[in-house]
């Protein structure tokens, strides 16, 4: 009672700010109508190689499984000597690094003169129930690495590895230093416990869901999916903000779909989003456990195949790049990990933005490829 | 072989068994009269284990079948097999729900073990009571039949209806949290136009309006998610949600097993040992590059 008396007082209160009338909001939600109605047609209209996405031309150099490596057609006359290996995560896939031919990652680095090759992890089905970190790292990677040493005729070449695909960079460099000239790393998770230094509401979900989870649910998990399907994956995600999600794909479509930029922008990103791949179970396992749970990357205990992984041989430059905004990999699990690692060359950046915002926002945009660029220029 | 061939098959297999169960006690019972000569002869009518009950079994059984077969395409499907599995599998549960049909015979045998089963019955726990005691009686003998799967299935069929209550119930205790979020939520959005109220600002446009509540929402969605019940609540409904997917596994794994169609845990296994193939053919494959750039 005492509750809803101050419930009714408070509404008193708010009542005042609210110069809505039956007539106004009428007259609003009807002309809301009218754009949803204007805007589905668009979406209808919109032609499909308009929505076309990660579209730089390239040449499939390699493929193993569902795996693919790809060599993009350079633009520059004269190319820089050591050529730059893009790893995307697995949790999604690489077109994010192209999605549209303005917001392109991949098109300023061949812009800027060097020679990019990026890896498709392609998607995953039942047979790759089994694949391991190590069989990424040690197989699908390190071949990559290798042929495009092989192609370029250089020992070791630059690798940028972004997210869960920054992970795998990091494994492999600590496990073969001698094939990675530079690494950069962007919006990657290292320190898997870092947001309990730095608690923030709204972020770090996925690692606090991990560790309220015992070590056997995560092996229920795999037990019971065999292969994590995309779609799962997508709705963690979508958990993660679930009433911005939900207006995301209503009133704020009312804006979306009046403005033709706008559409055409959301629609690609759409796209991206639908196509979530599937995740192989003992990746799954081992990147809860090992990772979100006992956080065995920072404390160099992560053994992948037979061999631990020591930061400490990382001794290559390293550029660890993050997001300010990043809500899925918490600016504290990205920031402050120079100390692990076995370089004196080590720069970190901050990028405004979030986590995918960091690849397509206007602001990041403006600061990544460049930043990327010089770095890898000044370093060979 | 067409469905009708295999239900026609089925049909006359069990027929043969069934038919032989009372043929088969019968000639037990005079063996053990024989035997038993200057005792007391035992009766036909005193047997422990009544040929009537056994073949009641069968008559269990097509119940069983008639209902897996009326929910084994969901079922299937909410187990993780692929779609159209139900159809290319659901001739041959016709044809089990075919040969299992006893005749009037069965139906006047199945009398005891309803009436066993009604007089076990109390709210609740009738059905784990009435299998159990099913089981102690008749499992031994019922496996001997070739009823072992059946009896497989009806126990995990029995835990996955307890973990689907269990995962509505972990549902139904994350809904209240997260209610409880939108309480917040409303409540912030109050706040905040009280506050605008008093700054003298006005809200003008009902989109305006949702999307103050989406933020005031959101946040108290965050942080009810992210405290320590939100978590908790969160992690026992994966739990919940992993063990009633886990529970119709093994329904379907049985059910596989019974119709010689190969599980998900069969694929696994198979591309488990592909893997370690995989992973040795590497290995030479490197062992042999080196040698050769030697």
């Amino acid at each position: 009672m005492k509750d809803a008396t101050a419930q009714a007082l408070l509404a008193a209160r708010a009542a005042p700010a609210l110069a809505i009338t039956p007539r106004s909001a009428a007259r609003e939600l009807e002309e809301a109508r009218r754009k949803l109605l204007r805007g589905m047609r668009k979406v209808a209209e919109v032609p499909e190689e308009m929505l076309a996405i990660a579209t730089v031309p390239r040449e499939e150099v390699w493929r193993e499984d569902m795996v693919r490596l790809y060599r993009c057609t350079p633009v520059a006359q004269t190319l820089h000597r050591t050529p730059i290996l893009i790893t995307y995560a697995l949790v999604g896939r690489f077109q994010m690094i192209d999605l549209e031919a303005d917001r392109s990652l991949v098109r300023k680095l061949l812009a800027s003169g060097f020679d990019v090759y990026f890896i498709d992890w392609g998607l995953p089905g039942r047979a790759q129930r089994w694949l391991t970190i190590d069989d990424y790292v040690s197989g699908y990677l390190d071949e990559c690495i290798d042929i495009v040493r092989s192609r370029a005729k250089v020992p070791a070449i630059n690798v940028l590895g972004i997210c869960q695909g920054g992970v795998f960079t990091l494994c492999h460099a600590a496990l073969f230093p001698d094939k990675v000239r530079n690494l950069a790393l962007t919006v990657t998770p290292i320190d898997f416990h870092g947001d309990k230094k730095e608690p923030r509401t709204g972020a770090g979900y996925m690692n606090q869901w991990s560790r309220a989870l015992a070590p056997e649910d995560i092996d229920d998990l795999v037990e019971v999916y065999g292969t994590a399907p995309g779609s799962m994956v997508g709705f963690a995600f979508l958990m993660m903000n679930p009433v911005s999600n939900l207006t995301k794909y209503t009133i704020d479509l009312v804006d979306v779909l009046d403005d033709d930029a706008k559409l055409v922008n959301f629609l690609r990103m759409e796209r991206w989003i639908a196509d979530r791949p599937d995740h192989p179970g003992e990746v799954v396992r081992q990147w809860f456990k090992e990772l979100y749970q006992e956080n065995k990357l920072v404390r160099n205990e992560l053994v992948l195949g037979t061999r631990k992984v020591n930061l400490r041989d990382v001794r290559m430059p390293v550029l660890n790049i993050y997001a300010t905004g990043d809500t899925i990999i918490p600016v504290s699990c990205s920031r402050g990990v120079g100390k692990l690692f076995g370089t004196d060359d080590y720069t970190e950046v901050a990028v405004p933005g979030g986590h995918i915002g960091t690849f397509v926002g206007g602001k990041a945009q403006k600061i990544l490829a460049p930043t990327l660029a010089e770095w890898f220029e000044a370093r060979g | 072989m067409t469905p009708m061939d295999a239900a026609r098959g089925a049909e006359s297999v069990v027929d043969f068994w069934v038919g032989l169960i009372p043929q088969f006690f019968g000639n037990a019972a005079a063996g053990a009269a024989a035997s038993g000569a200057g005792k007391t002869p035992s009766s036909l009518d005193g047997l422990v284990f009544p040929a009537d009950a056994i073949a009641a079994t069968a008559t269990m059984t097509r119940q069983y079948m008639e209902l897996f077969a009326r929910q084994f395409g969901s079922m299937l499907q909410t187990a993780g097999w692929p779609s159209g599995a139900s159809e290319s599998i659901s001739p041959q549960l016709s044809a089990w729900e075919a040969a299992y049909a006893g005749g009037d015979v069965a139906q006047k045998m199945l009398a005891p073990w309803l009436s066993m089963m009604q007089s076990l019955a109390k709210p609740g726990r009738a059905f784990p009571e009435a299998t159990l005691a099913f089981d102690r009686t008749y499992g031994a003998l019922a496996d001997a039949l070739g009823f072992g799967p059946l009896r497989k299935l009806q126990g995990a069929w029995q835990d996955a209806v307890e973990a689907g209550i269990a995962q509505q119930d972990a549902r139904a205790r994350y809904a209240v949290l997260v209610q409880r979020a939108l309480a917040q939520g409303y409540e912030r959005t109050l706040r905040q136009l009280a506050d605008k109220a008093s700054a003298d600002e006005r809200i003008e446009s009902v989109l305006a309006l949702l999307r103050l509540w989406a933020v005031a929402t959101e946040e108290a969605v965050h942080e009810v998610l992210q405290s320590e019940d939100g978590l908790a609540a969160t992690a026992a409904l994966t739990r919940a949600a992993l063990a009633y997917r886990k529970k119709m596994r093994e329904v379907a794994d049985i059910l596989a097993g019974m119709l010689d169609v190969a599980t998900r845990s069969d694929v696994d296994l198979a591309y488990k040992e592909i893997q370690a193939l995989k992973r040795e053919v590497r290995e030479l494959r490197r062992h042999a590059t080196r040698r050769k750039t030697r």
